[in-house]
């Protein structure tokens, strides 16, 4: 990956963000919802530390209602890269085993799928999660069991608004490279040996398309992502206290001429993870390529 | 300059001097050619042969001055009717180049623009250069159609690059690169995307104008029987340095070097019923030629001081007069004194062989029929837009036991079609198939085992029939697990066994154990299909269907597979049915022979029958058409006008009647024509009787 050194740092990014977000709640000197006294650090006053600057007390400062926003980022990268990951991954996987299925069998089921795919392509990803916040969120929350209860209904909707929009896109990205890969001698030779259909598909075509559906895979991340984080600026995503960047960014909205480390802070964690996210990709995709020509 | 070439009275038009060309790999600059002398005479055509990657197509851009952004010309001399090329200012070089010195590619599908029409790219160069205004570049690009044999030139001029066939660009093509009375032409590959009748009439055509423009040129090719045909003079390549070079009469009778001997004894077609001599196959990677002789490690002759010290290139006696014949080898002299079969391994006589137990016949299939429609055309009435193409018309076949049956037809015979519907990955629409009696579903999942094992195939590309992730090891063991007899049991001892066999097999088609291990990219194209041959051998199989199994390998690798197809049925005892377009493929490998053309077999019969008359008349077609190295043999009568019609709108009555020479008329245009049979068996589908066109054909033997 070390092609060049772009990737590489894209690379370690990631890999800071990826730890944070499993760790990062143990490394946070505070909660996300602890509002800081000033008895809290040795002080006389027993008023709630709002605003304060960066100091080496408080790394990134506190926000205006005295919470330290350096555990918050650290709490909230579990939020932001989390629930992306895990949807996006969910995606990968049906996405990519419909996409092998419709390619290789080709024929009435590729036609039939492939257009209910394409209708559901023309949904527009931040509409949709609009529709489930307003309509199943509620339903959900009316009388959650055990399960939505511990995931939460507004976690659980927007996986699903992810999953239902990226499926389509990656069944088709996976369907045209198997279709490049089904009239491969190969292919013919395992079944003029008898070979299982699965067989064909997870042994002989799956480890071909791998390159592109890794890169696909991680671009998808990516807009997830920005998609999660939109949301939590638009004020639909997890619900405060809980903290999440883009929501972070929000509330530090109006302040941001007074206080605009704020704002800055959340806004360069996002901006760092995607861009570390995309290098990947693009790293990624430099290998695979050249892997492929080899 | 080391040799005084005997001077013509008219200067060469070309003298290429010591000239190495160097590309840049990562930091490097890695020699590609290395101090070639080539000297291109005054209305001679010159032929550049040499396997790939030997720098031949690099040579020839060198000389155009066109390599690629990582190519330079490192060295040397470059003079172009005595201007020194290397010192030529880039507006002067435009001014030859496309004018004076002409390029013809290799695929001309890649080398027009598809959104220009013919006509307007054919006066680019005429408008550019302000040789004349676009009227009369317009009539004279008319006239050159008219004399690359273009029937309807308008028409031609009109259309665009899509709407022609191959044939008809590549002549579109040489109209274009003479069309300005060039001094030289440098074509590189012209005829190799082509088939063999088209191939025949470009020749003809090459010959004929180029001679007739007075123009020299340059003809790059891998194909030693085209370059015989055409050219005054040759120059072998090797690995980037020149091997040797003559007279084309004259270097083709008499060899010396010993990689040119190698290459000439590879051709199928001269071997007769030997053994195939055959060089070893693996090139030197570039990073690894040797500086001392750069074949030395694959010549029979090699001794120490070929290790040691690079041979010069010295003349050998031509025995035309005023011939020159140069060649780069220390021993050639040793060399033309041994006679050239006694360098032939022993094995020689493969006559001997146990003639397995008579005309058993294990695989047959009767009235086979496969016609494509296009699903996704079927408009929403239900009606089929388009006519369906009919592959494989009502085809029967017979393979005898131990015997190998060969299929020959040029691109859009149904060949493969014949092939994918024999081993049922196309279903056949009608026709029954029986191997050993038994009759054989025309699906593949309602096959038995024990017939997947029975019948095998080898695919024509090896880079596309192994898996890139699996080993080679991995893929030969699947085909164990899957379809050897008994197949190897579960668990570590299973395993053990499983390697063992594997190993066994590598090393039946001649790779070591090492190669378990190997990945498809880290192996050459020989290698590959070895491994593709070990593979189909595994399950133990009655019956091999290959599919050009060389036409994508050198010369040089396709003896050694040739060689290792003809051992493993000897020992294996397997039929096999071979395909392929290449007809002294066909005859070195083949028992019986049946020539197909357009989806249906015009003619078969035993190896001999086909090689001598009475033929069919497309048959006499494919034999005068395939170019070979027989010097002195030039003239051939025979050839094919026009292209292969579309399967989609077969021809009515006999399918060959709109290109056939012997054509008569009606009955041919209406009536589908009799099978005519002789008492051995040999079967003629045509209007005219045997007598007839043994008459006919009689007097070309």
């Amino acid at each position: 990956m070390a092609s060049r050194p772009a990737n590489l740092i894209g690379s370690i990014l990631l890999l800071i963000f990826l730890l944070l977000a499993l760790f990062g709640p143990m490394l946070a000197p505070w909660s996300y919802e602890t509002i800081i006294r000033g008895t809290d650090i040795g002080l006389e006053s027993r008023a709630a530390m709002r605003g304060e600057p960066p100091s080496s007390q408080f790394w990134f400062g506190t926000d205006q209602r005295g919470r330290d926003i350096y555990s918050r980022v650290l709490w909230g990268a579990r939020q932001t890269l989390g629930l992306p990951l895990i949807a996006t991954g969910i995606s990968v996987v049906i996405g990519s085993i419909i996409g092998m299925l419709i390619g290789y069998a080709g024929g009435t089921l590729d036609e039939i799928v492939s257009r209910i795919l394409d209708s559901l392509l023309s949904i527009p990803a931040l509409i949709l999660a609009l529709v489930s916040i307003s309509t199943i969120v509620p339903l959900m929350s009316d009388d959650p069991g055990p399960v939505i209860e511990a995931l939460g209904p507004r976690n659980i909707s927007l996986t699903l608004v992810i999953v239902i929009v990226y499926v389509p896109i990656i069944a088709r990205v996976v369907r045209s490279s198997t279709l490049s890969v089904r009239h491969r001698g190969y292919i013919d030779q395992a079944k003029l040996r008898g070979e299982s259909q699965s067989y064909i598909l997870f042994r002989e075509l799956l480890p071909n398309i791998l390159p592109t559906l890794v890169v696909e895979a991680s671009l998808r991340l990516s807009y997830a992502i920005i998609l999660v984080t939109s949301l939590g600026f638009l004020g639909l995503g997890v619900q405060p206290p809980v903290a999440e960047w883009g929501r972070m960014v929000l509330d530090a909205r109006s302040r941001v001429l007074d206080e605009p480390w704020e704002l800055w802070i959340p806004v360069t964690a996002i901006a760092l993870l995607i861009i570390s996210v995309n290098l990947v990709s693009d790293g990624l995709r430099r290998l695979l390529r050249r892997e492929d020509d080899r | 300059m080391n040799e005084q070439h005997v001077s013509p009275a008219v200067p060469p038009v070309l003298q290429a001097h010591n000239i190495s060309v160097e590309y840049r790999i990562g930091r490097n600059w890695r020699n590609v050619i290395k101090n070639v002398d080539l000297v291109i005479e005054a209305k001679s055509i010159h032929g550049l042969v040499g396997e790939s990657g030997s720098g031949k197509s690099t040579l020839g851009l060198a000389i155009l001055q066109a390599l690629p952004r990582n190519g330079r010309i490192a060295r040397g001399e470059l003079r172009f009717e005595g201007r020194d090329m290397r010192q030529i200012d880039e507006s002067a070089l435009r001014e030859l180049r496309g004018q004076q010195i002409t390029f013809v590619p290799q695929n001309p599908m890649d080398s027009l623009n598809p959104s220009i029409r013919i006509s307007d790219q054919m006066i680019e160069a005429a408008l550019l250069h302000d040789l004349m205004d676009s009227e009369a570049a317009g009539a004279h690009a008319l006239r050159w159609l008219e004399r690359v044999h273009i029937a309807d030139p308008k028409a031609v001029a009109d259309s665009y690059p899509h709407q022609l066939s191959g044939g008809m660009l590549q002549r579109v093509l040489i109209a274009m690169a003479l069309m300005h009375r060039p001094s030289l032409v440098i074509l590189d590959e012209p005829t190799t995307a082509l088939d063999v009748t088209t191939q025949a009439t470009i020749l003809d055509l090459l010959r004929e104008l180029i001679r007739g423009q007075g123009a020299a040129a340059l003809y790059i090719s891998h194909d030693l029987g085209a370059v015989a045909e055409l050219c005054d003079d040759v120059s072998v390549m090797y690995a980037g340095e020149l091997m040797e070079s003559g007279a084309v009469d004259e270097l083709f009778a008499r060899p010396r070097h010993p990689y040119t001997r190698g290459l000439l004894a590879c051709l199928p077609g001269k071997a007769g019923n030997r053994r195939l001599r055959n060089i070893e196959e693996v090139a030197p990677a570039l990073q690894q030629r040797s500086l001392a002789c750069v074949f030395a490690d694959r010549c029979p002759h090699a001794s120490q001081r070929c290790r040691d010290r690079k041979p010069v290139l010295e003349s050998a006696f031509g025995t035309i007069p005023d011939g020159v014949h140069l060649v780069r080898c220390w021993h050639w002299k040793e060399i033309d004194a041994e006679d050239d079969d006694d360098v032939v391994p022993e094995t020689e006589d493969e006559r001997n062989v146990p003639e397995p137990p008579a005309d058993e016949t294990l695989f047959s299939a009767r009235g086979l029929e496969k016609s494509f429609g296009d699903p996704a055309r079927i408009s929403l009435t239900g009606k089929k837009m388009h006519q369906a193409v009919r592959a494989v018309d009502n085809v029967s076949i017979g393979i005898p036991r131990g015997k190998t049956l060969g299929i020959v037809g040029e691109s859009g015979s149904g060949k493969t079609t014949l092939a994918r519907t024999i081993v049922a990955l196309e279903r056949a629409d009608a026709g029954e198939m029986e191997l050993e009696g038994l009759a054989l579903s025309s699906r593949l999942n309602r096959r038995y085992q024990q017939v997947l094992r029975g019948i095998m195939m080898i695919f024509q590309n090896p880079g596309d029939a192994l898996n890139p992730h699996h080993s080679a090891g991995q893929s030969i063991g699947r085909t164990f697990r899957k379809l050897g007899d008994p197949p190897p049991p579960r668990g570590p001892r299973g395993r053990e066994e499983l390697r063992r066999r594997v190993t066994e097999m590598l090393e039946a088609v001649g790779l070591s154990a090492e190669y378990y291990h190997r990945y498809p990219d880290q192996l050459s194209g020989g290698e590959k299909q070895r491994v593709a041959i070990a593979r189909a051998f595994a399950g133990e199989p009655k019956l091999i269907i290959a599919d050009e199994p060389t036409s994508s390998l050198d010369v040089s690798v396709q003896a050694v597979i040739l060689n290792l197809l003809k051992d493993l049925r000897e020992k294996q005892q397997v039929s096999y049915a071979v395909i392929s377009h290449d007809l002294e493929v066909i005859e070195y490998l083949a028992d019986h022979i049946s020539v197909m053309y357009l989806g249906e077999v015009v003619e078969s019969g035993s190896n001999q029958e086909i090689g001598s008359p009475p033929y069919h008349p497309y048959t006499q077609a494919l034999l005068a058409a395939a170019p070979r190295v027989e010097p002195g043999r030039r003239s051939k009568p025979i050839r094919l006008e026009g292209d292969i019609p579309s399967p989609r709108n077969k021809p009515s009555g006999c399918p060959f009647h709109t290109r056939c020479p012997m054509y008569i008329g009606r009955i041919c245009r209406e009536e589908r024509p009799p099978l005519r049979r002789s008492a051995e068996g040999h079967e003629i589908r045509c209007h005219h009787t045997r007598d007839d066109l043994l008459m006919w054909q009689g007097g070309d033997q």
